[in-house]
């Protein structure tokens, strides 16, 4: 037997990127969901929900073989964990939008017309947050391929900085929708008006986790 | 018993040894190429079997030297050379028995460690404690752990060289093209500096410290010349620079990986024909000297072993070692090779006998300090370690087992 082949472990980056295109394949489903809802089409967002939780399951898989393969004898370029809180930040974008899908479908909420603006909006800001998150994963292979240092991190770090702002803007987004909201809460029954401050939150969330996905990868950087 | 029976007997068993060494060594010498892609396991198969015989037969004779008259002053045999004989035949064959059973229970054990076992084992019963050099012995134990520590400081310079002047670099392209040619030339001058500086006597290459500085120069020179041509040649494409800066080290990694099959040939061959080494001169003199240069066609012999363990069994090895690793790129396995080679080299120059698998553990850890691995495996240390401290005495039992059987029988 080789010792050199047992002394060279499986790459955490490659199954890490994965996870990356597991959640993407997730949380793009969040975009059609919301469409079908503010069509008020019930049918639809049961169907896209159901993509969603599976979505979901599959990067959870992803997720438990990352952890199972990083044992805490292996030797790897960056901190141990930093890889397994930034894999837990990037998991819990992946899990908020499924939390979103089910408040969706645990009860009929009719978005009412003078919030379809801000809603809108809102989604739009939260899934910019996302998208930018996405794109710091997605450069995972390369800066390992870089030793996590030089220009390749000095990029990754300025799409890091941009995360803060577009974060920022989906809270504030969310504050004019919610303010909104309470504007027509006499003609809201109370249930509603619950419900509505669980899909913000959730909506939230979501953009919450994309920026501590963010945050963990710079930790991982070295300004070598 | 009759001394060309013991010399035919030594030159097989000598002969199964290497081929042994070349078939499970030179997979651990070439895995990382075939790993990063810069060499189809046929490729590797073909520059280990030649380079290994090239680094036997040029620069092969200093270790021998050791195992052959380092560890134990042949001249204490003088009036008794039988028992020499016996001694080098019951080392070699003890240690061959040993590495045999180890690599059937899979323990990851070393030739290197298990022939010095073997050569001390039968020294203590026929000489006793008084009769070995111990400050060899010393030295010899001191460079495994020497070795492995100062390659990994070399692989991990050159990796944070490459990291960063090439990878941290805004053009890490045109700077490949910059920096590599210094690594080929380095491979150059210093593969020329080994082998001519005091070298084979037989090949008239044992030349003075200023000429053979000259010669290496001007083949460093050479190999800055064709590193120069060989990243110029590449045509950058449109997909990710640090990528292409992988695919534009393929021919360094060759170029190390060779070089590493050469140090490899250098160091290990003696592992198999140091005692047989011993045995040819006791015979072809008719007593015990210690001025007799080893005969070059040993060394052509042990080296032709090594590539034929590689040719034929090493492939297999290769074959599930390029499809278990996938955490290695060419800029690392360059620098990893480079460094093994380096060492081992140097060892090989300065009499040590050093196992080339565990210098390069050794620099594949140097390269993972400087964040160049994706993933090591560390709890692989501790098997090495525990699987040479075994080889000593379990190949030194086998040694004196072997010794006294014969010296009953034919005495």
């Amino acid at each position: 037997m080789s010792i050199i082949s047992k002394l060279l472990g499986k790459s955490p980056f490659e199954p890490l990127y994965q996870h990356m295109l597991k959640v993407k394949a997730c949380v793009d489903l969040v975009r059609p969901l919301m469409d079908v809802f503010l069509k008020g089409e019930e049918e639809k967002v049961k169907d896209v929900a159901k993509k969603i939780f599976k979505a979901e399951h599959d990067a959870d898989i992803v997720k438990k073989d990352i952890r199972s393969n990083l044992p805490k004898s292996i030797f790897l370029p960056v901190a141990r964990g930093d890889i397994l809180r930034f894999l837990k930040e990037q998991d819990h974008i992946a899990d908020s939008a499924e939390d979103l899908a089910a408040l969706l479908i645990l009860r009929k909420t009719t978005v009412p017309e003078e919030l379809k603006a801000e809603l809108k909006d809102f989604v739009d800001k939260v899934l910019e947050t996302y998208e930018v998150a996405m794109t710091v994963s997605s450069e995972i292979k390369l800066l390992a391929e870089t030793s996590f240092g030089g220009e390749e991190a000095h990029k990754v770090m300025e799409l890091i900085e941009s995360l803060k702002l577009k974060e920022w803007e989906a809270d504030k987004a969310q504050m004019t929708a919610a303010k909104k909201m309470f504007s027509i809460e006499k003609k809201l029954d109370p249930v509603s008006v619950m419900m509505w401050m669980h899909i913000f939150s959730e909506l939230g969330t979501l953009a919450n986790h994309a920026e501590n996905a963010g945050d963990q990868m710079r930790l991982m950087l070295h300004n070598s | 018993m009759d001394a060309s029976f013991i010399l035919i007997a030594a030159v097989l068993v000598g002969l199964y040894s290497a081929i042994n060494i070349g078939a499970n060594d030179v997979a651990n010498a070439m895995a990382t190429s075939v790993a990063s892609g810069a060499l189809t396991i046929k490729r590797a198969v073909v520059v280990a079997g030649v380079c290994d015989i090239l680094g036997a037969v040029l620069v092969g004779s200093h270790v021998a030297n050791t195992i052959r008259k380092g560890l134990i002053d042949p001249l204490q045999f003088s009036d008794r050379q039988n028992l020499f004989l016996f001694g080098m035949l019951a080392a070699v064959l003890g240690s061959a028995l040993w590495v045999n059973i180890a690599t059937y229970f899979k323990l990851p054990v070393s030739t290197t460690h298990s022939i010095i076992g073997g050569v001390i084992g039968f020294g203590l019963v026929s000489v006793g404690i008084a009769g070995i050099k111990w400050k060899v012995v010393l030295f010899v134990a001191l460079s495994w752990i020497i070795s492995p520590v100062f390659g990994g400081i070399i692989a991990f310079t050159i990796f944070s060289i490459i990291k960063k002047f090439i990878l941290s670099s805004k053009e890490p392209i045109a700077q490949t093209r910059k920096i590599g040619p210094f690594f080929t030339g380095m491979v150059g001058f210093i593969l020329s500096l080994a082998v001519t500086f005091k070298g084979l006597k037989h090949l008239h290459l044992d030349l003075p410290i200023i000429e053979a500085l000259l010669i290496s120069l001007c083949v460093g020179a050479g190999g800055f010349l064709l590193g120069s041509f060989l990243l110029r040649r590449y045509k950058e494409r449109d997909t990710d620079p640090y990528y292409q800066v992988e695919k534009m080290a393929n021919p360094l990694q060759v170029l190390s990986a060779g070089f590493q099959a050469f140090s490899h040939g250098a160091n290990d061959v003696a592992n198999a024909i140091g005692p047989v080494a011993a045995i040819v001169t006791v015979i072809q003199t008719q007593k015990v000297e210690m001025q007799v240069a080893i005969p070059l066609w040993l060394l052509l012999l042990g080296g032709v072993g090594l590539a034929f363990g590689v040719y034929t069994w090493g492939y297999r090895v290769m074959e599930t070692v390029g499809e278990k690793i996938t955490s290695i790129t060419p800029t690392r396995g360059f620098s990893a090779e480079f460094g093994t080679a380096t060492t081992v080299l140097l060892c090989s120059r300065l009499g040590m006998p050093v196992s080339t698998t565990h210098v390069a553990v050794g620099n594949i850890i140097g390269v993972g300090l400087a964040r160049g691995i994706s993933a090591i495996n560390l709890d692989v240390i501790k098997k090495i370690f525990s699987a040479w401290i075994i080889s000593l005495p379990a190949a030194g039992l086998f040694s004196i087992a072997i010794y006294l059987i014969l010296s009953i029988l034919f005495t």
